[in-house]
């Protein structure tokens, strides 16, 4: 169990680093980002040399969720850099929440636009708003349905298969 | 629940169609065999696609079919899964969860919707009832949606403008449903997905009742959001579903890996925009 957790733990951080590799900000563009499922728990290499929140960082790759939530809420308003939001960021979306996380994230990449580490994270999130998949991967649904009357034929044309599905079962 | 974890099915293969339809059958035979024929009108996708989740995940699992005929279509012999493991486990569930809903409308401010929830509570405690007479994990399940609807209640009772808060005693709920099929390795990969499942559950329920809640003045997460309410939700729905895909990936899927991974990725973006589609909103692509 505890090989698997740290295999785990390996995956995620692989992934992320996989993805720093993606060549210089400027040029940046969701093609060339690595082999796809970048994430952004990839602390410790190199970003935290100069981390104000090395700590809290740690914390967060131990999976020590709470403790580094109770640390960076002590840090008062005027002391909230842009790390402090690419933390807390990193804190919501271990707990899931999305919403709260690609707030914080841009919050941090707005601060500090230069920082690659924020920019990935937020711009990950950006690519996953739009697409609803992450960048790299090819399964996405082609846009079907759409509000006008072709499609409108289209439904009918489906319902009566549904209907004929129900009457007659799947063969007919 | 209702009905928005559905395979995306211009992308199956006819005889992944049928595996599907067979457990969706299965599960419909199962909650009439265990739980009587109004178990049997409660059907949705939703614990169909649990059923064949548990049996994607579990190697011992091997399920087995069977031709049998079926009220709902006289004229054709159906292909059938027969009963097992998964399809109980998610049998149980769909009993005490509509047990706990019905019984949360009890209370609601609609007199219809209390009327309905006067008529159908035997049905559905004595669903319960059975549900906890056949034991297994239907203790843990009944305890998980009890604590559920009273954590809804105390965010609904705060108006939490915050979707992920919201979303968050169904995404707990699901994440303890959902990692019951783990075998010890796999439950950190399982209850991430089970908590972003319930997540997306929840908040396409939201989505899908925006208007209806404004007016008739029910608590939604989205409507704080005024005028960029669909987009608000669009964006941390496909925020879920593409994370829900990522963490698919991590899971080693047996047999229907297909079928899951077509749910999964792209099943749920496109129901999202089906929902949007229907308000007639904005256009993606």
């Amino acid at each position: 169990m505890k090989d698997i957790n740290a295999a785990y733990d390996q995956i995620q951080k692989d992934r992320k680093a996989g993805k720093t590799s993606y060549g210089n900000s400027g040029s940046y563009s969701y093609g060339t980002y690595g082999t796809g499922n970048a994430s952004y728990n990839n602390y410790g290499s190199g970003y935290s040399q100069n981390s104000q929140f090395s700590d809290v960082r740690r914390l967060i790759q131990q999976n020590r969720i709470a403790e580094a939530d109770e640390i960076l809420d002590g840090v008062p308003e005027y002391n909230r850099n842009a790390e402090w939001y690419f933390l807390k960021g990193s804190i919501y979306y271990r707990r899931g929440w999305l919403g709260e996380a690609s707030r914080c994230f841009q919050r941090a990449y707005q601060m500090e636009p230069g920082n690659r580490e924020y920019a990935a994270a937020y711009q990950r999130m950006a690519y996953q708003q739009q697409y609803g998949s992450s960048p790299g991967r090819t399964t996405q649904t082609q846009f079907y349905g759409c509000p006008c009357d072709c499609c409108d034929c289209c439904t009918a044309m489906m319902c009566m298969d549904c209907i004929g599905d129900c009457l007659c079962g799947n063969g007919c | 629940m209702f009905g928005y974890i559905k395979p995306f099915r211009p992308e199956l293969k006819i005889r992944e169609a049928e595996d599907y339809k067979a457990v969706y059958c299965g599960l419909c035979k199962e909650l009439g065999r265990s739980y009587g024929l109004f178990a049997r009108m409660t059907l949705s996708y939703d614990f169909a696609f649990m059923a064949m989740f548990f049996m994607s995940i579990d190697k011992e699992a091997c399920p087995s079919f069977e031709k049998c005929s079926c009220i709902a279509h006289p004229f054709r012999k159906q292909c059938r899964c027969t009963q097992n493991k998964a399809l109980s486990v998610a049998a149980k569930a769909a009993m005490i969860l509509i047990y706990y809903k019905i019984k949360d409308d009890l209370s609601d401010k609609g007199f219809l919707n209390r009327l309905r929830a006067v008529l159908l509570l035997p049905f559905t405690s004595s669903a319960r009832k059975k549900a906890l007479e056949l034991g297994g994990e239907a203790e843990k399940i009944d305890l998980a949606a009890k604590r559920m609807i009273a954590e809804q209640r105390a965010v609904e009772a705060k108006k939490s403008p915050l979707s992920d808060e919201a979303a968050e005693p169904t995404a707990n709920f699901l994440s303890e449903i959902i990692s019951l099929g783990g075998n010890g390795e796999n439950n950190r990969i399982l209850e991430r997905f089970g908590y972003l499942l319930g997540r997306y559950i929840y908040l396409c329920d939201a989505l899908d009742d925006i208007e209806d809640d404004i007016k008739k003045g029910n608590y939604n997460p989205f409507i704080y959001g005024g005028e960029g309410a669909v987009s608000e939700a669009k964006s941390v729905l496909f925020m879920t579903t593409a994370e829900l895909s990522d963490d698919l990936e991590l899971l080693e899927l047996d047999k229907y890996k297909e079928i899951v991974e077509n749910t999964v990725c792209l099943g749920l973006t496109a129901e999202v925009k089906r929902i949007i589609n229907k308000k007639g909103g904005e256009q993606n692509g």
